[in-house]
């Protein structure tokens, strides 16, 4: 399992635990978040996210997730 | 080869999404889309897509969601890894920012490449290989 990989696992099983992110986009390691920035671009410009390449997500808020069930 | 995964759980609601590596002009970002049937079309997040290297220089197209939303696109070729495959396929980019809340995997592209199974009751999917 890459480390791409495992930061997606993290993701899934520790779900509700990013929820509290919502509206930001999150870097995830093998090991759980290790960032967290309002734009993707001030994520990806973190020093660990660019010497890692980790798992990036932008977690919605619930308003959004509903937008897509609503489609 | 078949990929197993599971729903995730966003703000109380199970969503099938995948991860996967997108790549254009030697730029990589590891991230999930939301596998969706309903769409013609794989669509990138506004901001992936800029950091991607996009430019909003590509083919324009128009889509209407079934809820009769208008998104224009522009469209671009952009190397995958998904489930253990790399292939080509593309991808919208939302002229405006924040139109398109997931980026999303539709027909166009995934779907030709992978059988798709949706387990509903076991909040699971599966991508097999054609």
């Amino acid at each position: 399992m890459d480390v791409a990989t495992a930061g997606y696992s993290w993701s899934v099983k520790h779900s509700s635990e990013l929820d509290k992110h919502a509206g930001k986009w999150v870097a995830i390691s093998n090991d759980g978040p290790i960032a967290v920035s309002g734009t993707l671009k001030e994520l990806m410009d973190k020093k660990d996210v660019k010497r890692l390449n980790p798992f990036i997500t932008r977690i919605p808020t619930k308003e959004e997730v509903l937008s897509v069930l609503r489609l | 080869m078949t990929a197993d995964f599971e729903y995730k759980c966003i703000q109380g609601e199970k969503l099938p999404l995948a991860p996967i590596k997108l790549t254009h002009l030697g730029r990589t970002i590891l991230t999930e889309a939301l596998i969706d049937s309903g769409s013609a079309l794989s669509i990138v997040h506004g901001e992936i897509g800029e950091q991607l290297g996009l430019v909003h220089r590509g083919e324009l197209v128009k889509i209407s969601g079934a809820g009769g939303k208008e998104t224009v696109l522009h469209m671009y070729e952009l190397d995958n890894e998904l489930a253990g495959r790399n292939f080509k396929s593309k991808f919208g980019l939302p002229m405006k920012r924040g139109d398109v809340p997931y980026s999303i995997l539709g027909r166009d592209g995934i779907f030709e490449n992978f059988e798709v199974k949706f387990r509903q009751r076991e909040s699971k999917f599966a991508l097999s290989d054609y």
